[in-house]
């Protein structure tokens, strides 16, 4: 199942992905937005804000200097 | 604020610790480290959220300009996570000067710190910190403050 949407980009951010498509690196523009949208999720992670947390309370309580 | 030899002498710090601390009226909690560095498009940015956080602030911050572009792979890494430009010279600065630990908040530039091999703590971090070196005292929330949440 997949959702249509709608936005606005720089016209110089979508030149670059047409590059990447001609050249064969993608099938689509709807592969390399599917793509960078999981690499951004991935990377602002619920999961990983946790551990993150937990590690300042590591350091801020039990770290050294 | 007192130094000793335990205390950490160098960190690169990004916006979110600087303003969040200035938030919580916690900024002086910086001086417990020898040197504070601050990337140049940090310090440009916190400067456009919070107008006179440096002027508050003493001699403790310094501003520092990157002398040369990012190296391939962490501008490669910039790009893909992706950072922005403070949190990139924040890298960047903290793997030049050798400083340990980076402070950031952002998660995206959390995990790049982790991927370099720096080390990274956030606000919480140095809130905590601040009660185990005793500039802060504990406190615990009164029967009436609880019963609000």
């Amino acid at each position: 199942m997949t959702t249509p949407i709608h936005a606005d980009i720089p016209d110089q951010l979508v030149q670059q992905p047409a590059i990447l498509i001609r050249d064969g690196w993608a099938t689509d523009l709807d592969e390399i937005l599917t793509d960078a949208l999981r690499r951004y999720l991935t990377s602002h992670s619920a999961e990983l804000s946790e551990a993150f947390i937990r590690g300042d309370m590591e350091w801020g309580l039990r770290g050294e200097g | 604020m007192a130094k000793d030899s335990a205390a950490i002498h160098m960190v690169v710090c990004d916006a979110g610790p600087l303003i969040h601390l200035d938030e919580l009226g916690t900024l002086d909690l910086l001086g417990d480290f020898q040197s504070v560095l601050v990337p140049d498009a940090v310090w440009i940015e916190v400067e456009r959220h919070r107008p006179d956080l440096f002027g508050r602030t003493t001699g403790t911050l310094a501003r520092i300009v990157p002398q040369r572009p990012p190296a391939a792979s962490l501008a490669a890494l910039a790009r893909l996570m992706p950072l922005h430009l403070g949190e990139t010279q924040a890298l960047q600065i903290a793997e030049e000067h050798r400083a340990d630990p980076l402070l950031a908040d952002d998660t995206a530039a959390r995990l790049a710190a982790k991927q370099t091999g720096l080390s990274v703590h956030g606000t919480l971090g140095i809130l905590l910190r601040a009660i185990r070196r005793q500039q802060r005292e504990p406190r615990t929330p009164s029967p009436r403050n609880s019963s609000k949440q």
